[in-house]
């Protein structure tokens, strides 16, 4: 089970080492609230969705296999917009976009197909889990690095995810960052050029 | 094949009614959510502060049609619904406008949530259909552009009425 998690998040980590789902990483971690919620937007959908397909892999026509996997990936997507709709308004407002292209992210229906369609509940959870875990730390850094340095805050917008206590969450680091250009799309393309560079030594990059 | 049309079937009818299900408990949520974030909008736009009580009873009641109505309305944009409020003064017939909410893409349609509808308040009909469009995001411009102008003709007439 460790073996398995460790793969998932580590090992075959879907946005530094298979390099998936990077639309949504580098649109949405300009901060780390933003980054928070999508990643905790796609863990529900990528665990949702493949606990369904492993209960229903032995009946699922070969004929039909994808577009039910599409169906079902949608049918959490729509409900983590919903929700976050419902109970995280305003961070809705910012990420709404990004989270409905949840569906179209290669790195679920990517799991669905390899490994949910084939393996037993248990092991599909244990999987979807680290799927979600391992895009999640790659969000969180992603926006930990780009808020710090783009912006000199951490936890900014924190009320939007955690409510209105958490709105002195934040922290001026400095009084302003000291790489603006972080802060937008040509940013993000730079420091996860640079992140991806520092982890691809130690990691141990499967094709 | 009807073991597989029964197990499609059975997919089917379980993923539209979990849907169905949280559809029906968060639709009241969501639209108070809506709502909310209009009279946030209609109190800035009003420049009224929390104390005052009165921004929900004129969203209600609309004025009168000597002073201004507040008024909201979703089109359809480029990406999805685009929410807007409008505050339109019946003594000059100008009409101010700020959005809700959206679905634009960023970078391109987006600007309506910037200073570009705050230039133009109090702008009559005469003024939105003089505007240049906005290249890059002629279909969200137009929808702004289309609803600004509908909503004063309806406001008007509203008020004749």
């Amino acid at each position: 089970m460790v073996s398995q998690l460790n793969q998932a998040i580590i090992s075959r980590n879907p946005a530094w080492v298979q390099l998936l789902g990077l639309c949504p990483l580098l649109a949405v971690s300009n901060t780390l609230i933003n980054a928070l919620g999508l990643a905790l937007a796609s863990t529900f959908v990528v665990v949702g969705s493949n606990i369904l397909i492993s209960g229903f892999r032995k009946h699922i026509p070969e004929i039909a296999r994808l577009p039910v996997f599409v169906l079902i990936i949608a049918t959490f997507t729509t409900l983590v917009v919903l929700l976050l709709e419902a109970f995280a308004y305003g961070l809705y407002l910012k990420i709404a976009l990004f989270v409905q292209i949840i569906v179209t992210n290669c790195m679920i229906l990517g799991r669905a197909e390899q490994f949910a369609s084939k393996q037993p509940v248990w092991a599909s959870t244990l999987d979807a889990l680290g799927t979600g875990i391992g895009f999640a730390i790659a969000l969180i850094t992603l926006g930990v690095i780009r808020e710090v340095i783009g912006q000199g805050t951490v936890f900014t917008g924190a009320e939007l995810l955690f409510g209105p206590e958490a709105a002195g969450w934040r922290i001026q680091i400095t009084a302003q960052g000291w790489f603006p250009l972080a802060r937008y799309a040509p940013g993000a393309f730079i420091v996860a050029g640079i992140a991806l560079a520092v982890l691809k030594r130690p990691v141990k990059i499967r094709p | 094949m009807a073991k597989s049309f029964t197990v499609l079937a059975v997919l089917g009818l379980t993923c539209g009614y979990l849907l169905h299900a949280v559809n029906q408990w968060t639709a009241p949520v969501i639209e108070a959510n809506r709502a909310h974030a209009r009279t946030v909008v209609f109190r800035q736009m009003l420049d009224q502060n929390d104390e005052q009580p009165t921004v929900a009873v004129a969203i209600e009641k609309g004025g009168n049609c000597a002073t201004w109505f507040a008024l909201h309305s979703s089109v359809a944009g480029y990406a999805g619904p685009i929410g807007l409020a409008f505050v339109w003064n019946a003594s000059e017939n100008v009409i101010s406008t700020r959005v809700v909410h959206h679905q634009e893409t960023p970078g391109f349609g987006d600007f309506i949530t910037g200073q570009w509808l705050a230039d133009l308040d109090s702008s009559s009909a005469a003024d939105w259909q003089e505007l240049d469009r906005v290249s890059g995001a002629t279909i969200t411009f137009k929808a702004i552009q289309n609803a600004a102008m509908q909503q004063i003709r309806l406001s008007q007439e509203s008020c004749r009425g």
